[in-house]
């Protein structure tokens, strides 16, 4: 850069400060803002020289939008130093420059929830970012914008009111014998009901899958009806067939000493009719994905129907029914309504944080129902990763 | 007679296959010629035991397997888009059916040596193969298990010319080692050169039967009409 231009810009620059920044600022920050201006003033010459005078025009534009919004409508002369650094720095290239206005929005207009509103609409842009390039399409950005109205539905309760307890109380929470012996339950109780689903329901996904017979759809609709059925229904349901006072409960007491309500026998099947729909339907999902082609070839190739099975059809749905058995895991550790109607003793960790919360209020409740949320978090993660591994290999 | 298909009959999805009857000489090499939609692919399925026929008979060597199972037949299939398993090496895929009968692995390696696959074998993964060498190895699959008769279903489709011309100088070899051969095409070409019997199937139903030759020459006044246009040959 020759003198030519340097000096008249530091000349101009001062004599600006002197006659016009000097009005509002006191002396040592007005000289913080001047090291700012000088910084935009030297390079907006190389913005000049080596883009458009239209990019040009956009950078004064953006100096001018800071100057009244945050320096003269805000007050704040220190962050408006920091935004005109930063826009400098930034201005030639445009991904960290949309960054940069998101975080210079959030801070002036909601102030109080900078970070998390930075945060969000930071990740926002992230992913519109990650589509845009990969597939050069707005109407996908478009539909994502749609879809990530969603996500934060779905994310921001849980995550807020995650942020609203201490390590302290979680560690209290934790120590409880009561919540101990329930979350124990609840993950012994729910990995045997995924088991006997397995069992039972893989077999009749691949009828399902495999061929085509006259009430078929009755059958099908059959296997969905427990998600229609509300939870308390399904409870007294089964406690009518199963329960001390019925034929069937009776006799099972008198000649096996199988009691069924209030016990374990109770709350796994209570959670086998509510968590069945997600496996099965996962399971005839996958079974309907594999070719029947090879199976007939395994088929002409020697092997039996029943080996076929299991060695091609068995396999190659694997992924599938994991993931079923993921969701019907999971929906059985959450299952409450039943439960609370056959078996609320033993209490599962569902039932348990309703008793607290009848017994004590929100308050007591929230470390504990935080604690539920973690624990059943790391295993649902550690779950889809094998699951993850299972379909790389 | 080594195949023996009479009066064969079958339904489905409101297609069928009326009255088949042909006869094949043990190490002939037949050619089932047909449009997209004639009921070809049917037919081997029901030779295969894949289907099981309504009504009529198919005898193998003077035995009747219209109702055995597809696994005791011992009848080779190279399907049409290979169906090679994909969660299983090719070495896997290979000797997938030996597991199932006493292995003959003088045969397989004749079979490896002829088709000249034996560099694949180490290889992991079936997805990332070429057209040639996929239709190679599931010929090798169904002939691994030495069959007696081997059923062709469009082996040459979705090939480039090269590996077309070597999977057809592969499948002439063999059928001069003595294989009975069955190969289902819509393209009369393609079997010209090899077939020495054939069997036009149109609409579900046999319309001729006889050499390429004879085909050529005097086609059914059908198969005019619909299948080739009045100006073929």
């Amino acid at each position: 850069m020759n003198n030519f231009i340097f000096f008249p810009i530091v000349i101009l620059l001062v004599v600006f400060h002197f006659l016009f920044f000097r009005s509002f600022l006191d002396r040592g920050t007005n000289l913080i803002v001047f090291c700012a201006n000088a910084l935009f003033a030297f390079n907006g010459i190389t913005v000049y020289r080596k883009s458009s005078f239209y990019k040009f025009v956009l950078y004064l534009f953006g100096y001018l939008l800071l100057f009244i919004f945050v320096l003269l409508l805000h007050k704040s002369p220190l962050i408006f130093t920091l935004f005109v650094i930063l826009f400098s720095a930034f201005f030639l290239n445009t991904y960290l420059l949309i960054y940069l206005a998101i975080f210079i929005l959030a801070i002036v207009f909601v102030t109080p929830y900078w970070l998390q509103a930075f945060l969000l609409f930071g990740l926002y842009y992230f992913f519109c970012h990650r589509i845009y390039k990969k597939t050069f399409s707005g109407f996908l950005v478009a539909m994502f914008t749609v879809g990530f109205i969603f996500v934060l539905l779905i994310t921001f309760p849980i995550l807020y009111f995650a942020s609203q307890v201490t390590f302290q109380s979680l560690l209290a929470a934790a120590k409880n014998p009561g919540f101990q012996g329930a979350l124990l339950n609840s993950f012994f109780t729910s990995i045997i009901s995924t088991l006997i689903i397995l069992v039972l329901g893989v077999p009749f996904a691949y009828v399902m899958a495999r061929c085509d017979f006259s009430g078929k759809k009755i059958l099908d609709n059959l296997i969905d009806l427990p998600i229609l059925i509300p939870q308390t229904v399904a409870g007294v349901a089964l406690l009518v067939l199963l329960g001390p006072k019925s034929p069937l409960g009776e006799f099972m007491y008198k000649n096996c000493h199988i009691a069924v309500a209030n016990g374990y026998l109770g709350i796994i099947a209570a959670q086998v009719f509510v968590s069945s729909p997600f496996l099965i339907r996962s399971a005839v999902n996958a079974f309907e994905g594999v070719d029947q082609k090879l199976e007939d070839a395994s088929r002409t190739l020697g092997s039996s129907p029943f080996n076929t099975f299991w060695r091609i059809s068995l396999p190659l749905a694997g992924s599938g029914i994991f993931n079923g058995c993921i969701l019907s895991w999971a929906r059985s550790l959450s299952e409450v309504g039943s439960l609370m109607v056959i078996a609320y003793y033993p209490m599962t960790a569902s039932v348990f944080i309703y008793d607290e919360f009848i017994k004590y209020g929100l308050t007591e409740t929230q470390p504990i129902a935080i604690l539920l949320v973690l624990n059943c978090l790391w295993a649902f993660i550690a779950l889809r990763w094998v699951r993850y591994q299972l379909i790389k290999r | 007679m080594f195949l023996k298909i009479s009066q064969l009959n079958r339904s489905w999805n409101g297609f069928s296959l009326k009255d088949i009857s042909f006869e094949i000489g043990e190490g002939s090499y037949f050619a089932i010629l047909g449009p997209c939609g004639a009921g070809k692919t049917m037919l081997l399925n029901v030779i295969a035991g894949l289907y099981r026929a309504d009504t009529g008979n198919i005898f193998a060597e003077g035995e009747d397997i219209t109702f055995m199972p597809a696994e005791k037949r011992n009848i080779g299939y190279l399907f049409q888009k290979d169906a090679l398993f994909p969660h299983l090496s090719v070495k896997e895929n290979i000797y997938y059916g030996l597991r199932y009968r006493k292995p003959d692995m003088q045969y397989l390696d004749t079979i490896l040596e002829l088709l000249d696959i034996k560099d694949l074998l180490p290889r992991r993964d079936i997805v990332n193969l070429s057209g040639g060498q996929a239709r190679k190895i599931a010929l090798a699959r169904s002939l691994a298990i030495r069959p007696r008769l081997l059923l062709l279903d469009e082996p040459l489709s979705f090939l480039d010319p090269v590996s077309r011309q070597n999977v057809m100088d592969n499948l002439k070899s063999l059928h001069k080692d003595g294989m009975t051969i069955i190969h289902v095409s819509h393209d009369i070409q393609e079997i010209k050169a090899s077939a020495d019997g054939v069997a036009v199937l149109f609409n579900g139903a046999i319309a001729q039967t006889g050499t390429v030759n004879e085909i050529l020459s005097r086609p059914a006044q059908i198969l005019k009409e619909k299948f080739w246009g009045n100006n073929y040959a």
